[in-house]
């Protein structure tokens, strides 16, 4: 497990896994699985933001969170180390007029957003749960489980576009005889 | 993660304050920001069963 986690790129690991599942699976089975990651990529990208993004508040929204991307602060910093060079020795520590990141770089986050992410992250483990028992089940158990996954709107999706880009020829479930799962 | 157009609230860019204890002063948004951050941190623990898996990993040692 620590050599997977020597992977630290999401890219690299998804090809390290759908590699490996390439040489296991069938095709219909390995393209869901791979659709799939692609898919927990878009959670990956929300975590990432939150994780390395600086978190702020204002009383202009009292009921929500700002986020700031942190080049945000390295340009202000970049902005000021370059206005005190221009400066006379004697005036430098002066602020900068407008010592504030620009606006682009803040997002604001109310609840009902962090709800909407935080339900994004919870459908990731949930769909990473059903690949992973996909792969380590039965081969009747993995078919019933190809099926649940195929039921999910967004990894049908995915599968139909993939599907044609790759010139499969193999058929999708039809959705009336896959089984609902959330 | 989609940025909301600031415009939807009287939101200033001059007045806010970053890198304060704004998680611990919402505890609510911040229980919502640690749920994504270690939910995340959940499905890359899976992701990392499954290459245990492929590789041949006993399934007793996985979990």
């Amino acid at each position: 497990m620590n050599m997977y986690g020597e992977f630290r790129s999401f890219e690299v690991q998804k090809t390290l896994l759908t590699t490996a599942v390439r040489e296991m699976l069938s095709t219909r089975y390995a393209d869901t699985f791979e659709v799939t990651l692609t898919i927990l990529l878009r959670s990956a990208k929300i975590r990432h933001t939150f994780a390395h993004g600086l978190w702020g508040e204002s009383s202009d929204v009292p009921d929500a969170l700002l986020l700031a991307d942190p080049k945000g602060f390295w340009e202000l910093a970049m902005r000021d180390a370059k206005y005190q060079w221009n400066l006379p020795p004697v005036l430098r520590g002066r602020m900068l007029a407008a010592d504030r990141i620009e606006k682009s770089y803040i997002s604001v986050d109310p609840k009902s957003c962090l709800e909407h992410y935080s339900c994004l992250i919870d459908d990731a483990y949930n769909r990473v749960t059903l690949v992973y028992q996909m792969i380590v089940e039965s081969t009747s158990q993995r078919h019933r489980l190809y099926l649940s996954l195929c039921s999910l709107r967004d990894v049908r999706e995915a599968l139909v576009k993939h599907m044609k880009a790759q010139k499969r020829t193999y058929r999708l479930p039809p959705v009336s005889r896959v089984p609902a799962h959330k | 993660m989609a940025t909301q157009p600031i415009s939807f609230t009287k939101f200033s860019t001059l007045n806010y304050d970053f890198g304060s204890d704004c998680l611990r002063s919402y505890p609510e948004l911040g229980a919502l920001v640690a749920n994504i951050i270690a939910g995340w941190s959940c499905t890359e623990a899976r992701l990392g069963t499954i290459f245990g898996a492929l590789i041949g990993v006993p399934a007793n040692l996985l979990q």
